[in-house]
């Protein structure tokens, strides 16, 4: 492949970085150090202000050698990304230009002020006549909100965190094992306590239970084993120390039957999809209602379209027998276990924050009929918990579709139909069932149909234009197919393939307007239309990352 | 027309063999395909179930012969009777009655017919798309698995809403709606790139888009280049397509390429390049 021009590559290092294809891991490289560079020099400030210059004058020079390499860091930062921006005109009044240019700019001029009048670099002392360059340091606090530039990732990442995290504390019984320690806790400093005072009390100073903390080392070790513990003086003193013993033989027992419990669930599980932990609340996550042979590939297709960045739940009576077929693609999946049409299973679903829903065929209702009631019941229940949760149903009968219509924004796939006419084109076209395959199949060496809206460099141009345009853009490989002119909530409802004037066509309808959006071949999301942030949080657009 | 048994040996006929649900729809868009008339020759693997299904029976009238043979679609004699030595393409469909365990006898049926025939087109429709790898040791030409078309579509239709309207458009074959068309490269065309021939589409403003091509070499398999890259990849736009190639486009009909031809003709006259 030809190498992109050194302005667009610094440009995809300075974006945060998604994992896209065209994305080296440098650029991951840089947000960790950006983001190290931000927190360390936003932890300087607060030392700056805590210890005076005059008690503490070493340290306020390592302060401000830290600060001025700092400043440096973002000064470079910024300059490369004027560098590699879009319109370098209009960068520096971006927001985020803004906030860069506040993170450096208030220690540069005070480095300038310094340079002029001649004094050193160390010596903060020594400006003291630049009272208000030092007052406009504070706005170096400005710094914090390059977080923002970063906002989505590290959303991501939080969220990501707590789904791990929620799913090992379920897995591993950590709950219940952390509840344990704490009755631990609790029955050894009691114990140590009350044996100490009653020792010293009715004994007073012989035995071991009079020294303090001797006696929580007796008492731990009358807990978990009672092997070699010092025995009490007093009568009182040895009562109690049966009764700790008892404690101690219980505790052992529910930590003994806690670990069995989590080897022997993880035996009976291994080779089958987790379980979804109880109460947990995914997020950003893909749910698949129902199990059917068909699981599997969607599974593989939606991870290899996605890159595995998303969680995918699966419900089903029967999914905690879903076996892991591959360890790697099922790897953020999880089964929950119920009827989809259960308000309880329904509120575990995370209905409000998932991305898109799946409703598979039930293999187990009987006559396709059947299955499509159940099918069409289930994307009701859903629907019901929120209306505009984009839906696929997988259908068997003709029939229910004429039902399904009624669900707004619901997609159905009824596979036969298209059986039949593939079945046929393969007949009329041999070896158009290859191309169809490679239009389908998400991996990053097929092509697939993407609709992007119309970059604004094209507008007012003619259709032709604009293919020509495309034909010739040999750094992105984008076969242009089509205007796509339905309203922006009903996509794909109102599209022409290859419109020209031969083909009816006005030169007015032929000119491309800023609404419009295009449709491409394409391997790629073309790099045009990077969904902003809200496309992003919102989950409207999914991308590989 | 109808007829039980073949009076006259067919030729470029389809033959397809075993009836499911599928049947009427598949003799229809076969019949109503654009072009020369054609014959199909239907294998019923079952009498009985053949007439308790009255739906599947395709419409009586329409352009082409109707054949119907009754037996096993394997039988080297009935594949003779269907004249399978001279038909263009066959197509095995999954047995009913066989269940989600119809594909092996499919399969076999598609090696009978490729024994008969090498050269004939087979098209095999297979129930679990986890049985498709098995198949490339045969020479079996295309594999239409619903189950695996089912799952692409749900996960396109999840990551992409609205794209399946573009498939169902693409693969219906009603003369207002576009299908993909693989055309050899016509000759006046053989030795130019695809990035020549799909700038020249544009400039003559045919209503068609040439999204690919598909290299054919000796002892290979064929190569498909859809959305070609740019120069460093290989095979990329500026690949030099020759005789045995073919281009990949999606038009309402494929006879669209020859106006591309005439207008390339009318070009080199008047500029005397393509």
């Amino acid at each position: 492949m030809k190498r992109p021009p050194l302005r667009y590559r610094i440009r995809r290092i300075m974006e945060p970085y998604n994992a896209e294809p065209d994305q080296t891991k440098l650029s991951l490289w840089v947000d960790l150090f950006i983001l190290f560079s931000i927190v360390s020099s936003c932890l300087l400030i607060p030392f700056e202000h805590l210890y005076s210059t005059d008690t503490h004058p070493f340290l306020h020079k390592v302060l401000w050698v830290g600060e001025v390499f700092f400043s440096l860091v973002f000064t470079i930062e910024y300059g490369l990304r004027w560098f590699g921006s879009k319109n370098r005109i209009a960068f520096p009044f971006t927001p985020y230009a803004l906030i860069d240019l506040a993170a450096f700019l208030p220690t540069l001029l005070l480095l300038i002020y310094g340079l002029w009048a001649g004094q050193g670099f160390f010596l903060l002392r020594a400006f003291r006549g630049a009272q208000l360059l030092r007052t406009l340091r504070i706005l170096r606090l400005l710094r914090i909100l390059k977080f923002l530039r970063h906002g989505y990732a590290m959303y991501r990442l939080a969220v990501e965190l707590r789904i791990w995290s929620g799913a090992i504390i379920y897995h591993y019984r950590l709950g219940r094992l952390a509840r344990l320690l704490v009755m631990t806790l609790i029955a050894w400093v009691l114990g140590a306590n009350i044996v100490h005072l009653t020792e010293r009390m009715f004994g007073g100073d012989a035995g071991t239970y009079a020294d303090y903390w001797r006696s929580y080392w007796e008492i731990i070790v009358v807990l978990i084993s009672g092997m070699d513990a010092s025995r009490p003086v007093t009568l009182l003193g040895s009562i109690e120390i049966v009764v700790l013993l008892f404690v101690g033989i219980v505790l052992v027992g529910m930590l003994t039957g806690e670990i069995v419990g989590v080897v022997m669930r993880s035996m009976d599980r291994h080779g089958r999809v987790p379980l979804k932990p109880p109460g947990l609340v995914l997020e950003q996550h893909i749910l698949i209602l129902g199990w059917n042979g068909h699981l599997d590939n969607v599974i593989r297709q939606i991870r290899a379209a996605l890159h595995g960045h998303h969680y995918i739940l699966i419900v089903s009576p029967d999914a905690d027998q879903i076996p892991i077929i591959n360890p790697e693609v099922y790897r953020r999946v999880l089964v929950l276990v119920g009827e989809p049409t259960q308000g309880e299973v329904l509120d575990e679903m995370s209905i409000p924050r998932a991305l898109r829903a799946i409703i598979l065929s039930g293999d187990r209702y009987g006559a396709a009929q059947d299955r499509d009631n159940h099918t069409l019941m289930q994307a009701v229940a859903i629907t019901a918990r929120r209306k505009d949760i984009p839906l696929t149903l997988e259908l068997e009968d003709r029939e229910s579709l004429r039902y399904a219509r009624a669900l707004r924004g619901a997609e159905c796939i009824v596979s036969q139909p298209y059986g039949e006419l593939m079945l046929c084109q393969a007949v009329l076209n041999p070896g158009v069932t290859e191309v169809y395959d490679e239009l389908l199949t998400f991996t990053d060496d097929s092509s697939e149909i993407y609709a992007a809206p119309c970059p604004e460099a094209l507008v007012g141009l003619s259709y032709a234009q604009a293919q020509l345009y495309f034909l010739d853009a040999d750094e992105e490989a984008l076969v242009l197919l089509g205007i796509d002119r339905s309203p922006a909530d009903e996509v794909y409802t109102r599209f022409y393939l290859h419109p020209t004037a031969s083909a009816g066509f006005s030169e007015e309808e032929l000119k491309l307007k800023a609404e419009d959006r295009l449709i491409f071949i394409a391997y790629q999301r073309p790099s045009f239309a990077k969904p902003d942030e809200e496309d992003l949080w919102s989950g409207r657009i999914l991308v590989r990352p | 027309m109808e007829r039980e048994n073949p009076g006259q040996a067919l030729s470029r006929h389809v033959v397809i063999c075993n009836v499911n649900a599928k049947i009427p729809i598949v003799v229809q868009e076969l019949r109503a395909a654009r072009g020369v008339p054609l014959d199909v020759v239907l294998i019923i693997q079952d009498r009985a179930l053949w007439e308790a299904h009255p739906k599947w029976h395709p419409p009586r009238h329409g352009r082409g012969t109707l054949t119907l043979l009754y037996g096993c679609p394997s039988n080297r004699a009935l594949l003779r009777r269907a004249n399978v030595s001279q038909a263009r393409a066959a197509i095995i469909l999954s047995d009913p009655l066989q269940g989600k365990e119809a594909d092996a006898r499919s399969t076999l049926v598609a090696v009978a017919i490729e024994r008969e025939n090498p050269q004939v087109h087979t098209v095999i429709e297979l129930i679990l798309s986890a049985h498709r790898d098995h198949l490339r040791a045969t020479k079996i030409d295309e594999v239409i698995c619903l189950g695996d078309l089912a799952e692409k579509l749900l996960a396109q239709s999840c990551i992409t809403p609205g794209s399946n309207e573009v498939f169902a458009h693409l693969l219906t074959t009603a003369s207002h709606t576009n299908q993909i068309f693989l055309p050899r490269v016509p000759l006046p065309l053989v030795g130019r790139s695809w990035r020549t021939i799909a700038r020249r589409v544009i400039e003559c403003g045919l209503p068609f888009t040439v999204c690919g091509f598909v290299q054919r070499r000796h002892d290979e398999r064929p190569r498909f280049a859809l959305n070609p890259r740019g120069l460093e990849a290989h095979p990329n736009k500026d690949t030099i397509l020759k005789s045995k190639d073919q281009l990949i486009i999606i038009a309402r009909d494929a006879r669209l390429l020859d106006d591309l031809v005439k207008c390339a003709g009318e070009q080199r006259e008047g500029r005397g390049i393509l």
